[in-house]
């Protein structure tokens, strides 16, 4: 009753969330990628001041331009978020979020791209398993993930409990 | 009584209780409303800061959860709400106003429409009338990402008000008792002076002590002030009340008649005095008029002069005048003077001052009359002396020349003539002296009442039987110490002085009696003095006499008796005695009214009579039986007595009718027959001539104070015998007439 007469504005009105229709699978794990950016601590010395954070995807990009929109506009403790998309693991320096989708077939080797301070993101499944960080699993059509902690940590990464908190599986030995 | 005092003391106490209650209930209420009141506003802040830090909470929580749309996960953030138990539902919003996930313990629902947060709030939160919510946005590294919405019942501040409420009865009534306690208490200092105020002026005005003082108050407040003022008022009133009473009691205890009399000529007021002096009852009734106590003379002069003068301001009366005591006039003097009004001088009414003066005017009468006598008698017993000398000369050479003269001289009867008259002038003059009370007298413890007896028959005889005569002697009259010849002749002079006052007959009481004369007896009656006294009463019903001559008769040779008839020394003779034998006389009488002469003897206590004064003995004379007729009761009484004392029996009738039915009656003989000449209905001789019919030679004795001549002359054996008669007399007699008839029987 009260609240009826108070005016409906909320004041920072996102654009994903004013979408009416329910999002595709890749628009939600784009978003996911620019969210993990937030519960992501790099080595110090790995994000250099005033530079973007490089979100990179190898090989064949499943996103569009589902992933730039996801990114734009995002700021991560001061840093933006730029996608950038590579062909190849030769290509890897730099970027400090990476998809691997799951066809791909440079997988292994994003996977043996041991000691880089770079959080691996996939959606190959038993790419935890594997060695992979971060794995998106469906879950009644819901997307979800699996982290390997244990790989984050030999990165040097260091993960928010949050983000621990919300996955559906942690892999804490290696 | 009491009632009235505890009733008000309750009631002034109980207002008071009741204003210290009621005034400190509603200090209470409102302090504990502006208390309550506070903490509600303050609960309801702490409230709304626990909503917020319980949103914070949820919200920091839930950011990774509404990041990656893992409402399972915000789900169990909010189960942690689980622990405040007034939480009906909280809710985690996405930035888009989605229900994200919710929390619902009692199937609360999601709030539609979305409460949503003011452009520039980060929190909003209000209030309504059965819950309150609050609405928190999540911020996660500056960037807004949803918002969490809380809702909670009230339940804990209506509780928490239903908590401040019993305490706040129970504090409430706590005070109360509390301040009725302490109200109780010092209430005292407040209400006893009152109350004790009150009490005074109950019993002060029920019972008029103005005595009585309230207790004094210590406080110098207005109910201090209220005592002692009313104190103060209380001394003035019985100072008043003092002089009040000082002037009643004046008025009241003075011997004189004050009253006060209005316009309308009723009576005011009256003091017992006035009371007492036109004799009125103490409880009667003081509704009374002028008329009725002032005789119809002085009520008319009042009325018509002395008032009227008084109203024309012409001033005031004052002389002797006359009330009325029951049907006595008093004499009086008498002050009468209008009453006016202090300040306005307007006349109130009429007041009168009256004093007796009755008694005053009466013992100046008496010392007047005493004086008069005195001095009669100091000339008269002078006179008395020097001339007793002189007839003592003339007496002497009388006799002298008697003896001289040879028998059958001439001269010689004339000179016996001579001698007569000197021993007459003798006589009276042994009656001034006695008057003067210069002559030798020897005085004796006498009983008044044997003297009285003795001369009984004598002074049957002297005063004549158609004076009936009553003699009534109080047995314990007394002694008195006087000449007994004397006395006999006082009471021989009045007896003969009352027959003369009654030729048409009458009764002449002769009496005895005891008198214990007191201060009030004394005061009235000059030369007594209290004490007991001999009283000497002699009354007739004969014509009685004026004032004029009742101020005389005790004066020498005043009479009212006809020429030749009196010496007018009776009286004087008596006066002399009476003051000789130390008494003192007294006559009452007013014309048509009889007279009475009393003497007062001082009497001789516990003395004996000297000589015992009594009636000869007789011896025994005849044992016949004897009629006696007489129609008075004292000389039948009398004679019968004499007769039986000597031996005789007697028949007594009150009349010649009894007589002849005893006569035809007694189966006896009957010897003689006595009877009186002259009674009414049957005469002494028509009885006699009956008799003789029934009693053939029985002998007549007549008793007649009449001369013989108004008796028929029968052939009956009769004979008279003239009253008054010695018992001697009448015995011999009765004795001659039925030793005749012995003898003229043998």
């Amino acid at each position: 009753m009260a609240t009826a007469c108070v005016a409906m504005i909320f004041p920072a009105a996102p654009r994903l969330s004013a979408e009416s229709h329910r999002p595709t699978e890749y628009q939600v794990k784009a978003t996911y990628l620019a969210n993990f950016a937030r519960f992501v601590e790099w080595p110090p010395g790995s994000i250099t001041d005033d530079n973007p954070i490089p979100v990179c995807v190898v090989g064949q990009d499943p996103f569009g331009p589902a992933l730039d929109a996801a990114l734009s506009g995002e700021n991560v403790g001061g840093h933006s978020l730029v996608p950038r998309r590579i062909a190849g693991m030769r290509e890897v320096e730099g970027c400090r979020i990476l998809f691997i989708p799951s066809n791909d077939v440079q997988l292994d080797a994003v996977i043996s791209a041991d000691r880089m301070p770079i959080l691996t993101v996939s959606d190959a499944p038993g790419f935890v398993n594997r060695g992979g960080m971060i794995e998106f699993v469906l879950d009644s059509n819901r997307v979800r993930f699996e982290i390997n902690l244990a790989a984050a940590r030999a990165a040097g990464l260091n993960l928010s409990s949050e983000l621990l908190r919300v996955a559906t599986a942690v892999r804490k030995a290696p | 009584m009491k009632g009235g005092i505890v009733g008000a003391r309750r009631s002034f106490r109980r207002k008071l209780a009741a204003i210290s209650m009621v005034a400190s209930a509603g200090g209470l209420l409102v302090a504990s409303a502006a208390f309550i009141y506070n903490e509600i506003g303050t609960f309801r802040l702490n409230m709304v800061r626990s909503l917020s830090i319980q949103a914070q909470i949820v919200g920091t929580n839930s950011v990774s959860a509404i990041l990656f749309s893992d409402a399972e996960a915000a789900r169990n953030t909010l189960k942690a709400l689980g622990s405040a138990p007034n939480v009906t539902f909280a809710g985690i919003y996405t930035a888009s106003g989605q229900l994200f996930a919710s929390y619902s313990p009692s199937g609360g629902d999601s709030p539609s429409p979305l409460p949503l947060l003011a452009a520039g709030k980060k929190e909003t939160w209000r209030f309504t009338s059965s819950d309150v919510w609050l609405a928190r946005e999540i911020v996660f590294q500056g960037k807004p990402i949803g918002f969490v919405y809380i809702r909670s019942n009230l339940l804990e501040i209506r509780q928490s008000l239903e908590r401040y409420t019993r305490i706040l009865v129970v504090v409430l009534l706590i005070s109360l008792f509390v301040v009725f306690l302490l109200s109780a208490f010092f209430q005292r200092a407040v209400t006893r002076p009152l109350v004790d105020l009150a009490r005074t002026a109950l019993i002060v005005s029920r019972e008029k002590q103005f005595s009585l003082r309230a207790p004094p108050a210590t406080s110098t407040d207005e109910v201090g002030v209220l005592v002692n003022t009313f104190n103060e008022m209380l001394a003035e009133i019985q100072q008043h009340e003092e002089e009040r009473q000082k002037f009643v009691a004046l008025v009241e205890q003075t011997d004189d008649f004050i009253g006060m009399i209005g316009l309308d000529l009723r009576v005011m007021y009256m003091n017992g005095a006035g009371r007492r002096l036109i004799g009125l009852e103490p409880a009667a009734s003081s509704d009374i008029h002028i008329d009725d106590f002032f005789p119809p003379a002085w009520a008319e002069k009042l009325r018509d002069e002395i008032l009227p003068a008084i109203v024309r301001r012409e001033g005031n009366w004052a002389g002797e005048a006359q009330v009325r005591r029951s049907n006595k006039v008093v004499d009086v003097s008498m002050n009468v003077f209008g009453v006016n009004h202090p300040d306005s001088g307007e006349l109130l009414c009429f007041a009168a001052v009256i004093r007796d003066i009755s008694e005053r005017r009466g013992l100046e009468e008496q010392l007047r009359q005493s004086q008069k006598l005195e001095s009669i008698g100091q000339l008269a017993g002078g006179v008395a002396h020097d001339f007793n000398n002189l007839l003592v000369i003339i007496s002497g050479y009388s006799a002298m020349l008697l003896d001289e003269l040879p028998p059958g001289d001439r001269m010689r009867d004339r000179l016996e003539e001579i001698a007569r008259a000197g021993d007459r002038a003798a006589a009276l003059t042994r009656q001034l002296l006695v008057f003067s009370r210069r002559e030798q007298v020897e005085q004796k413890n006498i009983a008044l009442n044997d003297v009285v007896n003795n001369l009984q028959k004598m002074l049957r005889r002297l005063i004549g039987e158609h004076i009936e005569m009553v003699i009534s002697l109080d047995p314990d009259a007394g002694i008195v110490r006087a000449d007994p010849g004397q006395i006999e002749q006082i009471i021989i002079n009045l007896a003969v002085n009352a027959r003369d006052a009654m030729p048409r007959g009458g009764r002449l009481l002769i009496e005895s009696s005891h008198l214990a004369a007191d201060e009030e007896f004394a005061r009235s009656h000059l030369s007594v003095t209290p004490g007991p006294y001999v009283v000497l009463s002699v009354a007739d019903t004969g014509c009685g006499m004026s004032e004029e001559v009742k101020s005389r008769i005790f004066e020498p040779f005043f009479t009212t008796k006809g020429e030749g008839k009196g010496t007018g020394l009776g009286l004087s003779t008596v006066y002399g005695i009476v003051k000789q034998s130390g008494g003192s006389i007294w006559v009452y009488s007013e014309p048509g009214q009889g007279t009475t002469f009393k003497i007062l003897f001082p009497a001789m206590e516990g003395v004996s009579p000297d000589a015992a004064i009594q009636a000869p003995a007789g011896e025994l004379v005849g044992t016949e039986t004897i009629l006696v007729a007489e129609d008075e009761d004292a000389v039948r009484q009398y004679v019968s007595e004499l007769l039986m004392r000597r031996g005789f029996k007697v028949l007594k009738a009150a009349n010649g009718r009894d007589a002849l039915a005893i006569a035809r009656a007694y189966p006896g003989r009957i010897d003689l027959l006595l009877t009186d000449a002259v009674m009414p209905h049957v005469s002494g001789p028509v009885l006699a001539e009956e008799f003789a019919k029934l009693n053939p030679g029985v002998p007549v004795l007549f008793m007649s104070g009449y001369s013989d001549r108004l008796l028929q002359p029968t052939e009956l054996e009769s004979s008279l015998i003239q009253k008054p008669f010695t018992p001697g007399a009448l015995i011999a007699a009765v004795r001659g007439l039925l030793d005749r008839k012995t003898q003229t029987a043998s």
